[in-house]
């Protein structure tokens, strides 16, 4: 039940007739996981946690730095130095005291993978390494847990949910369904390496965001089973159709 | 026959696309990729044909469009 405080809070969604109170009460009893709180995680952060997702995990081990802040706009000048998962929490908790999070200061692997994912019912990997990407994927798909996808390069940005329930029953492809982990000489290029503005992973990251949104609420057509790719410079998005592998 | 790049494959490239002679699948376009530009053995990248990711050596017909997607990992 949500209370009379926050109908007022959200009354501009709750006038949208396909999300209604039904779907404010669906945000509020969810529980999602973000892995990384950098340029998709700052955005990931602060629009599921204004829209009032109940439960928010925030997952990073890093402390805040003066060069993150041109993009990870949740941060301020005074938290350079300090824990992003920390900042993070207190800043959208700030805006919207009617959430509750979980803070992970800790890196993501094998030993602890699974049983933090399981706690959760939506992942978004908002990571910056494929170590992390294969990681998140493959404890999804051992927990059946569908988990929202972006990456970005430079001014391009990738998106798509992976493993989730489609209507029909069948499972969405997942992140190896569409790029096999390779036997190549692994080039990872981060945005700390390529450079990025500010703005991809805003854009990217809020996209990851909405996903959430439409996956706990039902409302609208999930970005699974396909991959998107947007350009920045061009504002060109293109679509590519992806299957599960079996 | 066009073939688009994106992410970093602009990058060891130097170009957003690249013209290759016509290859008859998936496959053998990947081989020829390699010959003609040696570089893209050290990444990871998938083969689009037509806006469909390839998953069992796809036939390729004059005109088609070919796009090679890498993984992003920046976030």
């Amino acid at each position: 039940m949500i209370s009379k405080e926050e109908i007022i809070r959200y009354s501009k969604q709750l006038l949208l007739p396909d999300f209604g109170k039904h779907g404010q009460e669906q945000l509020k009893n969810a529980k999602v996981l973000v892995v990384g709180a950098g340029g998709l995680g700052c955005p990931v952060l602060q629009y599921l946690g204004a829209a009032g997702v109940g439960t928010i995990g925030i997952i990073d081990y890093d402390m805040v730095d003066i060069t993150n802040l041109h993009r990870q706009v949740l941060y301020a000048d005074d938290d350079i130095g300090k824990l992003k998962s920390l900042i993070a929490s207190e800043k959208i908790k700030a805006n919207n005291p009617f959430i509750k999070t979980i803070i992970y200061n800790l890196s993501l692997d094998a030993t602890n993978a699974q049983k933090i994912i399981s706690e959760y019912g939506i992942v978004v990997d908002c990571s910056d390494n494929f170590e992390t990407r294969y990681l998140i994927n493959d404890a999804c798909v051992r927990l059946n847990k569908p988990f929202v996808y972006g990456g970005i390069h430079k001014f391009e940005g990738q998106l798509s949910v992976f493993n989730h329930q489609m209507k029909d029953g069948t499972l969405s492809p997942t992140y190896r369904c569409v790029f096999p982990e390779g036997q190549e000489q692994e080039m990872e290029i981060n945005c700390s390496i390529s450079g990025v503005i500010g703005i991809l992973p805003g854009i990217i990251g809020t996209m990851q965001a909405n996903e959430v949104i439409k996956m706990i609420t039902g409302i609208g057509e999930v970005c699974a089973g396909k991959l998107i790719i947007y350009n920045s410079l061009y504002n060109t998005i293109v679509e590519m159709k992806i299957k599960r592998k079996t | 026959m066009k073939v688009l790049l994106f992410g970093v494959l602009i990058d060891a490239i130097g170009e957003k696309t690249i013209e290759m002679d016509t290859s008859p699948d998936a496959n053998s376009l990947k081989e020829n990729l390699m010959l003609k530009h040696p570089i893209l053995r050290s990444y990871n990248f998938v083969i689009a044909i037509n806006k469909q990711i390839d998953y069992s050596d796809m036939t390729i017909n004059e005109g088609d469009e070919i796009a090679l997607l890498p993984p992003f990992a920046g976030g």
